[in-house]
């Protein structure tokens, strides 16, 4: 048996409008989080601080999405392109895939030109290969249904980047702690 | 807590709730942010703490100002670490330890940038929850707490499920025809491809109405998480998705993140007398009549 109700404190008194005005500040917010969040037609607050409702948005796997991406990549070394195994130079992964399998990652030249810069570092410091030249790029494949591992089937390329290793590409230059 | 006149109704609203669940709730959790930290030490220097790969995005700037070393991604991330331990240690540890954690993992993945994740987002407003909740006192289960943190908790649920169930309603009409919707997410180079799933994506039979009860339960949860009657079974319904979701996909820690929370979105006085049937089983627990009754 538990013991009666003996130990017993709330809220005081003076704190219980504050209180209640967090949570129906929270749930407004929620509300005009899931308001926008697949609206293409933003209003002007929106699109000029498009970052304000991002914590409060959840889309999680709405929409259907019968095709795959994966980005591969090839540096031209002497003359000659030979492949390169972009997850062991970026080992790390989420359960989303590694840092640059995401739709706006490709989507963003600044960040593929820093992926690019990275590769020709990481190939030169890792493993001695000094690259000429890298390129990206995407290949789409439709899934199927119960297959694994996954046939590729109606591929589509898409060219990301290709990539001078010579060139030099201006990352954020915080002081290094 | 004598109340007259117009101030009875605010006396009633916040009511204390028993506090046991927040007891479950802190370990869970503890146990949920472990799970989510201490992968991310493999990520130190591939992704936190390097210097060839560093972005900003919108209002995330750090990297124009600071940028982490390898040993200090490295530090951040045990300080990280001390944090739960301080979560789980519980009693005066655990809300600085909460807040020690959120400190460091904030700046590792305003570091990272890129990759902050849908349960990074939700253990953030997790943490404000918990905060508010009574988790730094021991034995809760012998006393009756204010109701905030839980309305809380409530409120940011219905947030997310509310939002992602009616999205999927209303935007997304594969979600009632075939299934196809959840077969193809399956097969997710990343998030999918678990052997189970995999079979699963080519059985309609089962598809269908495991799309319909993930749209039925997400868009109902604001609804009927309130009301005392609904309220376990909802859970219940809740548990079976995470942990469907756990087994079919690769969703990192995002399941027993949200599942965490559950000990504390109980009804306190359900939550209670399943407490002291575990005490005594068969036996039934002093309800207090006034909380009953509401």
């Amino acid at each position: 048996m538990i013991a009666s109700p003996s130990d017993r404190r709330t809220t005081p008194r003076w704190l219980r409008l504050p209180v209640l005005l967090l949570c129906g500040a929270l749930a407004a917010y929620f509300g005009v989080a899931y308001t926008y969040a697949l609206e293409k037609d933003l209003p002007d607050w929106l699109r000029e601080h498009p970052w304000s409702l991002w914590l409060g948005t959840w889309q999680m796997f709405t929409h259907i999405d019968p095709s795959f991406t994966i980005v591969y990549a090839d540096a031209r070394v002497d003359g000659d392109w030979h492949s390169i195994e972009l997850e062991a130079l970026f080992p790390y992964q989420w359960e989303s895939g590694p840092r640059y399998a995401r739709t706006s990652f490709r989507r963003s030249q600044t960040r593929m030109r820093t992926l690019a810069q990275a590769t020709c570092h990481r190939l030169r410091e890792s493993d001695g290969i000094r690259a000429e030249t890298v390129r990206f790029r995407a290949e789409r494949n439709a899934k199927t249904k119960g297959a694994s591992p996954q046939p590729k089937r109606r591929t589509k390329v898409q060219k990301l980047l290709e990539w001078d290793c010579s060139r030099s590409f201006p990352l954020p230059d915080g002081e290094v702690w | 807590m004598g109340s007259t006149g117009n101030t009875a109704w605010l006396d009633r609203l916040f009511e204390p709730e028993w506090a046991g669940g927040w007891a479950a709730a802190r370990v869970v959790f503890g146990l949920a942010l472990l799970g989510t930290h201490l992968p991310r030490a493999a990520g130190i220097g591939d992704c936190y703490g390097v210097q060839d790969l560093l972005f900003t995005m919108g209002p995330l700037t750090l990297n124009e100002h600071i940028v982490l070393s390898e040993a200090t991604a490295s530090g951040v991330w045990g300080i990280g670490l001390l944090g739960i331990l301080g979560l789980l240690f519980g009693g005066r540890a655990a809300k600085p330890g909460l807040l020690v954690w959120f400190l460091a993992t904030a700046l590792l993945l305003v570091n990272e940038t890129l990759n902050i994740k849908a349960y990074d987002r939700l253990n953030l407003w997790l943490t404000l929850a918990f905060l508010l909740a009574p988790i730094g006192e021991r034995g809760l289960q012998h006393k009756w707490r204010s109701p905030v943190a839980r309305w809380v908790l409530l409120v940011i649920f219905c947030g997310l499920y509310g939002s992602t169930g009616w999205l999927k309603a209303l935007k997304e009409p594969t979600w009632w025809t075939n299934g196809d919707v959840l077969a193809y997410h399956m097969l997710h180079p990343y998030f999918g491809m678990r052997p189970l799933g995999v079979w699963l994506s080519d059985q309609q039979w089962l598809l269908k109405p495991m799309a319909w009860t993930t749209v039925v339960f997400e868009a109902a949860f604001p609804l009927l998480v309130w009301w005392r009657r609904t309220n376990p079974w909802l859970l219940l319904v809740g548990v079976l998705m995470h942990l469907g979701i756990g087994i079919l996909m690769n969703v990192g820690p995002f399941s027993y993140v949200a599942l965490a929370a559950y000990p504390a979105l109980l009804q306190p006085e359900l939550a209670r007398a399943l407490y002291a049937q575990r005490l005594t089983p068969g036996s039934r627990a002093t309800v207090n009549p006034e909380i009953h009754a509401q």
